[in-house]
C-alpha cells in the first residue's frame, strides 16, 4: 500500500488504477461528507419517527404525531372558517332583502367578492359584468327573472336549465325546427320582433307578423312583448339581447328555440357566498340606487 | 460460416423477424393513417437491416479487428444534434406559445398540448439519449481497451433508437400518444425500445467483459446504471393493454393512485438515471480527460455511485406531495429526496476538485468551461431539487413554473452543457482532427448558452414564486386576492423573457453545430492518436 | 469498504445485478403495497367506469395532452380546495388509465369541472378560448366541432379496460357504440337504457349544440361534464379516509 504513487501537484495517493490514462486520487472521503450523510440520516429517520413512513404488507407506520394531511387540511379550512365568521357575519344568514339595503357593505366587500366573481362568474357574464353572446348583461338593469334581490340569489343558487332539481326552466320553443310556424311566418315575425325595439325593419312584413306574434309568443313573451317574469323570457322590447339582437340572430331564436344553461352554485359555492355574488351584481347594477 | 458471431446473428435476425412481422400487421391492419404509416416505417427500417444482415452473412468471416470501433459514435454524435436542434427549436416555438397564444394557430396538430412531448421527447431522449449512446461507445472501448464486442449491435442500437424517436415525434402531433408524461410513446413504440434496449444491454456488459483492464471504471459503473434502471423502468411504467393491432391506442395497465406512484418513480428516475447518471458517466470519463488530472477521490466515486443508485429510486413520491397518494409515501419520497443531495453533492465536489491543479484551463479551455460550469448547475439544480422536496417548499412550487425553471436549471445548465463540452473534445477525436474549427466560435456558443440559461431559469424562478403566491394569497378577509386569470395574464412579461432566453441558447446551439459541422468537414489530421494498445484476451 | 468494492469491479455481470438489486428496493417498498393497503383507494358511493361516449371524450383529452396546462388533482392545501372544491380522492381516479394528475397548472384545475359551466359554454370556449375569456393562452380546438367521433374501436377500448381491470360487463361493452351514439341524443330517447346500464348519473344529451351529428367535441365537453361529479362526498368519513 505505501508503495503506491503519488499525484505530484496534490501529494495525495493514487490508487493504482489507469483507464485510456485517466488515474484516480485515492482521497478518502472528507469528513464534511460524512457528516452531511449521517445529518441527513437522522433528520429522515425523525421524520419516520414521527410521520407515517414505512409500510408493511397491509399497513404503514402511522408515525407518533398521528399526522394526516387530510385531517390537518380539514382543520386548516374550519380554522379558515372561523376566522372569516367574523368579517363575512353579514353575509352568513342576513335576510337578502335587508343586506341590499346596506348602504355600508359595498365599500367595505366589493373588492374581496370582485374575485369570487372572477374565478366562477367572468367566464360567461365577463369581467365587467356585461355579458356576451349567449351570456346576459347582468347590470343593464334588463332582468329576465325580475331582478329582484330573492329572485337574483335564486337563479345563482339554482341555476337556469341546468342539472340542480330545483332549476329554473327558461325554454325558447323551436318554432321553426318543430314545424309550429312556417318560414315565411318565421321571418315575419322576426320584422314584429325587430320592430319591438324599433330597429331597422320591414314594416309591412312586421305588420304580418303581429299575429303570428300574438298567438304564439304573447303566451310567454306578453302581448306587448315586453316580457314575462314567471318563466325568465326576455323583454323584447328592450335593447338588451342574450344572443345579440341582430336578424340572424333573431331569426336562429325564432327558428331553433334556445335553452340557455346558467348552472347552479349550490354546492359549489357557500350560502354567504351565493349571497355576495347577489349583492355584488346589484351594486353594479345601472339601475342600482347610488 | 461458423463463428463465436452465430448465436448472436441468428438473434437479431429473429428480432429483426419479429419488428417486421410487427410493422407489417400495422401497416396492414392498421385503422388511422398515421399509425399505417408508422408500420411503414418499421417495416421499412427492418426488412432493410435484415436484408443487411443476410448479405453480409456471405461476406468472408473475419476476427474481431484490434482497432476501436467509433463509426456508430460518429452516427451517434450527428444525431444527437439533429435532436438537439429539433427540440430547441420546438421549446423555444412553445416558449412564444405561451407568451402570445395565437401561435397555436389553432390548428390540429400545431398546439401547445401536442408539441409539447415532442419537445420533451427530443430533448431528452433524442437529444440526450443519442448524446449517451455515442459517449458510452466510445468511453466503454477506451476505458475497457477492448473494440465492441459486436460489429452488428451498435448499429441496430443506434438505428433503431432513432426509429423509436421519430415514431416518438410525428407520432405527438398526429395525436399518437399516451399522455404519461416522458413516456408518451404508444405500445408498440414502447415494445421497440424494449427490444433495442435489451440489445444495448447485451453489447454493453459484452463489450466489458471483454476487456483488458481489470477493473471497471466508473464511468461505466454510471452508464452500466443508466442502461439497466432504464430498462427496469421502462418495463413497468409502459405496461399497457393494447385496445387492437388496428389501432395505436393503448391503456395503461395500472390505473389513478397506482398509476400515478409508478409513473414518477418512472419519471423522476428517468432524470436520475438518464439526466444523471448517464450525464455523470459522460463527466468521469470527459473531464479528467479534458483537463488531464486525475479523479479527486475514488472513494466518493463509490459513495456517489451507490447513493444515487439507492436513493434516487425512493424519491419519486415528491412529484405527489399533498395529492390522493397516502400520506406515508410522500414522506418516504421527501425524506430520501433530502438524503440524495449527499451522494449528488459528492459528484459535485469530486468533479470540481479534479479541476484542482489545472484551473487556468477553464479560461482557456471553452469545453472545459462547458464541464465547469455544467457541474456547479448540477449542484444547483440538485440543491434545489432536494429543497422543493420537501412538502411545504413543494406546496408552493407544485404546478407553477419554479417546476419549469428546475428543469431547465439541470437541463440547459446541467444537461446540455456537459454534453457540449464533451462533444467539443470528443468530435475532434472521432474524426481524427486537429481540435475544433474555431474556438472563438466555442466561446460564443458558451456565453450565448450561459446567457440565455440565466434569464429562462431566471425568468422562470420570478413566475413560479409569483403564480404560487398569486394563487396562495388571502385578503384580509379571507378572500383570494387574485383570480386563477389574473395569475395567467401576469406571467407574459416573464413568458417572453424566457423566450428570448430560449431563442439566444438555441442561437448557441446552432453556432455550436455549425462548428462541429466545420470541424469534420475540415482537414484530418496528419496522426491518429489512439492511447493503450487493443489486446486480444478479455480480463474476466 | 474499497477493497470489497474493487471485487465488484472486476465483474461486468456482477455490477449490473449489483445495480438492479440496490436500485428495485425503492420501487417496491412504495409501489406494492399501493396494492395491497386497503384504505390506499377509500371506499365512496357513486363511483362507476366511464360511458362509452366520456371515455371516448377522455382519449380526446388524453390525445391532445391537456395535461399538458391542466391539472386533475385537488391537493389537500387550503388554497386548492377554497379555489377548485373538495380534494380529491384516490378513488375518484380508480377508472382512470393513464391517471391524468398532471404536473403543471398553466391552466386552472379541471379535477372538479364538471357542472361548472354549461356545455354551449364548454363548446364555444374550446372553439376559441381567447374570444370567450379575455387574457386567456389556451389554444383553439375548433376541428373538434368538425370531426365526427370514430366509435367503432368503443367495444375493443372497452374490452381493454375490462382486461386491465375496469368493470364493465359484457353487454355494456356489446353495446359501446350506440351507447355512445345515444348519450348524445338531443332527443333523449334512450336515456333510461343508458341509466339503467350506467346508473342515474349518467347525462344523456346533444353536448356541441349540433344535434343528428356526433362530434368529438360532442365525447369531449361529456367527458369535462362528468369530471369530479360521481364519488358522493357527502357520504365520506374523515376518519377513514386518512392515510
Ligand atoms: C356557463 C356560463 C355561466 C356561468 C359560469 C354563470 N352564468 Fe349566470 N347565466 C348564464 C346564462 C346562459 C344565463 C341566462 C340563462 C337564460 O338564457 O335564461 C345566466 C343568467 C344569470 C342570471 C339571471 C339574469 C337575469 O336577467 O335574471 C344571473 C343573476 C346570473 N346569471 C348570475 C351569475 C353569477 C353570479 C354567476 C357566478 C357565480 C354566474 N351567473 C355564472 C351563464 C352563466
Ligand atoms: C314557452 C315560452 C316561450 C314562447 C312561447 C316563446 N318564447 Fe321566446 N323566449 C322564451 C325564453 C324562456 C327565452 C330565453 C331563452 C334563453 O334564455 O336562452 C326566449 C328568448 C327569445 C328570444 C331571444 C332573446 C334574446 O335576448 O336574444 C327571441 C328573439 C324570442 N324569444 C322570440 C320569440 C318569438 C318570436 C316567439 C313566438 C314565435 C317566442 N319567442 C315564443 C320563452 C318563450
Ligand atoms: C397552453 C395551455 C393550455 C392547453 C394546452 C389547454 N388549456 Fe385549457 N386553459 C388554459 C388556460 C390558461 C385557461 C384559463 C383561461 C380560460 O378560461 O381560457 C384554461 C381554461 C380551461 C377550462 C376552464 C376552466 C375553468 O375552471 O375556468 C377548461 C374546461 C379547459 N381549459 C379545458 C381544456 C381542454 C379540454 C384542453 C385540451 C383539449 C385544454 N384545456 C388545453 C390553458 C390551456
Ligand atoms: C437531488 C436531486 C433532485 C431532486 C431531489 C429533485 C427534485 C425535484 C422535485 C421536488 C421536483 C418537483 C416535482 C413537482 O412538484 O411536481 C422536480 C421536478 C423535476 N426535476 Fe428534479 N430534482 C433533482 C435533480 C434534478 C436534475 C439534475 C434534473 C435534470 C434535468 C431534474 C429534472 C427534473 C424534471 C424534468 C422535473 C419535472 C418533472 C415534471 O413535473 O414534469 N431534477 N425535481
Ligand atoms: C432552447 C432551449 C429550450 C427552451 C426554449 C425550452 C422551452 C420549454 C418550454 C416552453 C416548456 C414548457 C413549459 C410549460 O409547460 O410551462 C418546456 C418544458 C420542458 N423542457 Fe424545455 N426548453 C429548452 C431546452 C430543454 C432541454 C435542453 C431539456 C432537457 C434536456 C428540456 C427539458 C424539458 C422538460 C423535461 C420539460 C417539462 C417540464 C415539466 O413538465 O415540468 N428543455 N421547455
Ligand atoms: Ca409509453
Ligand atoms: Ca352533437
Ligand atoms: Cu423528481
Amino acid at each position: 500500500m505505501s508503495m503506491k504513487e503519488k499525484d505530484p501537484v496534490s501529494g495525495t495517493d493514487l490508487t493504482g488504477h489507469e483507464w485510456d490514462g485517466i488515474k484516480e486520487l485515492d482521497t478518502p472521503v472528507p469528513w464534511a461528507a460524512r457528516w452531511a450523510l449521517w445529518i441527513s440520516i437522522i433528520i429522515a429517520a425523525l421524520y419516520w419517527v414521527f410521520y407515517p413512513s414505512f409500510p408493511s404488507v397491509r399497513n404503514y407506520a402511522k408515525g407518533m404525531l398521528g399526522y394526516s394531511s387530510r385531517a390537518e387540511v380539514a382543520t386548516a379550512l374550519q380554522r379558515a372558517d372561523a376566522d372569516r365568521e367574523m368579517t363575512f357575519a353579514p353575509f352568513a344568514s342576513g335576510d337578502i332583502e335587508e343586506l341590499a339595503a346596506d348602504p355600508t357593505l359595498e365599500a367595505r366587500y366589493s373588492a374581496s367578492i370582485s374575485k369570487l366573481y372572477a374565478d366562477n362568474c367572468a367566464a360567461c357574464h365577463r369581467n365587467d359584468l356585461k355579458g356576451q353572446v349567449g351570456f346576459p348583461n347582468l347590470v343593464d338593469g334588463h332582468w329576465l327573472w325580475s331582478g329582484s334581490p330573492e329572485e337574483i340569489e335564486a337563479t345563482i343558487r339554482y341555476g337556469i336549465n341546468g342539472q340542480h332539481d330545483d332549476t329554473r326552466i327558461a325554454q325558447m320553443l323551436a318554432f321553426g325546427a318543430d314545424g309550429m310556424i312556417d318560414m315565411q311566418q318565421i321571418k315575419e315575425v322576426t320584422e314584429f320582433v325587430l320592430s319591438l325595439s324599433r330597429r331597422q325593419h320591414d314594416a309591412t312584413a312586421a305588420e304580418n307578423g303581429r299575429l303570428a306574434f300574438e298567438e304564439n309568443c304573447a303566451a310567454c313573451h306578453g302581448e306587448d312583448g315586453r316580457g314575462g317574469y314567471e318563466i325568465g323570457a326576455p323583454d323584447l322590447g328592450d335593447e338588451s339581447w342574450i344572443y345579440g339582437g341582430d336578424r340572424d340572430a333573431i331569426y336562429h331564436s325564432i327558428h331553433f328555440g334556445r335553452q340557455g344553461v346558467m348552472p347552479a352554485w349550490d354546492g359549489r359555492l357557500s350560502d354567504a357566498q351565493i349571497r355576495m355574488l347577489t349583492l355584488y351584481l346589484l351594486w353594479n347594477s345601472e339601475d342600482a340606487p347610488s | 460460416m461458423l463463428n463465436n458471431n452465430t448465436v448472436e446473428n441468428v438473434l437479431v435476425l429473429f428480432a429483426l423477424a419479429i419488428v417486421l412481422v410487427g410493422g407489417v400487421a400495422i401497416l396492414g391492419w392498421g385503422v388511422p393513417l398515421a399509425y399505417v404509416l408508422h408500420g411503414w416505417m418499421i417495416a421499412i427500417f427492418a426488412g432493410w437491416g435484415l436484408i443487411w444482415m443476410i448479405a453480409r452473412m456471405n461476406e468472408e468471416v473475419r476476427d474481431i479487428p484490434l482497432e476501436y470501433n467509433d463509426k456508430v459514435t460518429r452516427y451517434g454524435v450527428l444525431a444527437a444534434l439533429f435532436w438537439a436542434l429539433v427540440g430547441f427549436t420546438v421549446g423555444d416555438i412553445l416558449a412564444w406559445q405561451l407568451a402570445f397564444p395565437t401561435l397555436n394557430g389553432d390548428v390540429f396538430w400545431s398546439n401547445f398540448g401536442r408539441l409539447r412531448p415532442v419537445h420533451t421527447s427530443a430533448v431528452i431522449f433524442g437529444f440526450g439519449g443519442n448524446a449517451l449512446i455515442a459517449t458510452s461507445f466510445y468511453v466503454v472501448q477506451r476505458t475497457s481497451r477492448a473494440r465492441m464486442a459486436s460489429e452488428t449491435l451498435p448499429w441496430m442500437v443506434f438505428w433503431g433508437y432513432n426509429l423509436f424517436m421519430v415514431l416518438a415525434a410525428t407520432g405527438y402531433p398526429l395525436g399518437i400518444t399516451q399522455s404519461k408524461e416522458y413516456a408518451e410513446p404508444e405500445w408498440y413504440a414502447d415494445l421497440l425500445l424494449l427490444v433495442v434496449w435489451v440489445g444495448y444491454l447485451a453489447l454493453y456488459l459484452k463489450t466489458l467483459s471483454r476487456r483488458a483492464e481489470p477493473h471497471i471504471y466508473v464511468a461505466n459503473w454510471y452508464y452500466l446504471a443508466f442502461i439497466v434502471v432504464i430498462a427496469m423502468l421502462h418495463t413497468v411504467n409502459n405496461l399497457s393493454v393494447p385496445v387492437s393491432i388496428a389501432y395505436p391506442k393503448s391503456y395503461s395497465l395500472f390505473s389513478g393512485t397506482q398509476d400515478a406512484m409508478t409513473q414518477w418513480w418512472y419519471g423522476h428516475n428517468a432524470v436520475g438515471f438518464l439526466l444523471t447518471a448517464g450525464f455523470l458517466g459522460m463527466l468521469y470519463y470527459f473531464l479528467p480527460k479534458a483537463v488531464n488530472r486525475p479523479i479527486y477521490s475514488y472513494r466518493m466515486s463509490i459513495v456517489g455511485f451507490w447513493g444515487i443508485t439507492f436513493l434516487y429510486l425512493w424519491a419519486g413520491s415528491h412529484h405527489l406531495h399533498y395529492t390522493a397518494l397516502p400520506d406515508w409515501v410522500q414522506y418516504l419520497g421527501m425524506t430520501m429526496s433530502i438524503i440524495l443531495l449527499v451522494p449528488s453533492w459528492a459528484s459535485v465536489f469530486n468533479g470540481i476538485l479534479t479541476i484542482n491543479g489545472a484551473w487556468d484551463m477553464v479560461r482557456t479551455d471553452p469545453a472545459v468551461r462547458f464541464m465547469m460550469v455544467a457541474i456547479l448547475f448540477y449542484g444547483l439544480s440538485t440543491f434545489e431539487g432536494s429543497f422543493m422536496a420537501i412538502r411545504p417548499v413543494n406546496s408552493l412550487s407544485h404546478y407553477t413554473d419554479w417546476t419549469v425553471g428546475h428543469v431547465h436549471a439541470g437541463a440547459l445548465g446541467w444537461v446540455a452543457f456537459i454534453t457540449f463540452g464533451a462533444l467539443y473534445k470528443l468530435v475532434p477525436w472521432i474524426w481524427k482532427r486537429e481540435g475544433v474549427y474555431s474556438l472563438r466560435l466555442e466561446a460564443w456558443h458558451f456565453w450565448l448558452a450561459l446567457s440565455g440559461t440565466l434569464i429562462y431559469v431566471g425568468a422562470m424562478w420570478n413566475s413560479g414564486i409569483t403564480q404560487s403566491l398569486m394563487w396562495q394569497t388571502y385578503d384580509a378577509d379571507g378572500a383570494f386576492l387574485f383570480s386563477f386569470l389574473d395569475s395567467v395574464i401576469a406571467m407574459h412579461p416573464y413568458y417572453v423573457a424566457r423566450a428570448i432566453g430560449g431563442l439566444l441558447y438555441l442561437i448557441g446551439a446552432c453556432i455550436g453545430a455549425y462548428n462541429i459541422y466545420m470541424t469534420v468537414s475540415g482537414p484530418k489530421k496528419a496522426q491518429a492518436r489512439e492511447a493503450g494498445p487493443l489486446v486480444p484476451q478479455p480480463a474476466e | 469498504m474499497s477493497t470489497q468494492h474493487q471485487k465488484l469491479e472486476r465483474h461486468s455481470l456482477g455490477f449490473a445485478m449489483a445495480i438492479l438489486m440496490v436500485a428495485s428496493i425503492g420501487g417496491i417498498v412504495e409501489i406494492a403495497p399501493l396494492f395491497t393497503i386497503e384504505n390506499t383507494v377509500e371506499k365512496v358511493e357513486g363511483m362507476r367506469p366511464y360511458t362509452p361516449l366520456e371515455l371516448a371524450g377522455r382519449d380526446i383529452y388524453v390525445r391532445e395532452g391537456c395535461y399538458a396546462c391542466h391539472s386533475q388533482m385537488i391537493r389537500t392545501l387550503r388554497s386548492d380546495i377554497e379555489r377548485y372544491g373538495h380534494y380529491s380522492l384516490a378513488a375518484e381516479s380508480m377508472y382512470d388509465h393513464p391517471f391524468q394528475w398532471g404536473s403543471k397548472r398553466t391552466g386552472p384545475d379541471l379535477a372538479r369541472i364538471g357542472g361548472k359551466y354549461s356545455d354551449a359554454w364548454h363548446v364555444a370556449h374550446l372553439e376559441a378560448p381567447r374570444e370567450l375569456v379575455e387574457g386567456s393562452i389556451m389554444p383553439g380546438y375548433a376541428f373538434l366541432s368538425e370531426t365526427r367521433l370514430g366509435t367503432g374501436h368503443l367495444a375493443a377500448s372497452l374490452t381493454a379496460l375490462s382486461r386491465a381491470g375496469v368493470p364493465y360487463t359484457d353487454a355494456q361493452i356489446e353495446n359501446a357504440e350506440k351507447d355512445a351514439a345515444w348519450q348524445a341524443d338531443a332527443e333523449q330517447y334512450f336515456e333510461g337504457e343508458l341509466q339503467e346500464s350506467y346508473g342515474e348519473n349518467v347525462q344523456v344529451r346533444d353536448y356541441d349544440g349540433q344535434p343528428g351529428k356526433l362530434t368529438e367535441m360532442d365525447a369531449l365537453v361529456a367527458y369535462l361534464q362528468v369530471l369530479g361529479t360521481l364519488a358522493d362526498l357527502d357520504s365520506l368519513n374523515l376518519e377513514e379516509v386518512q392515510r
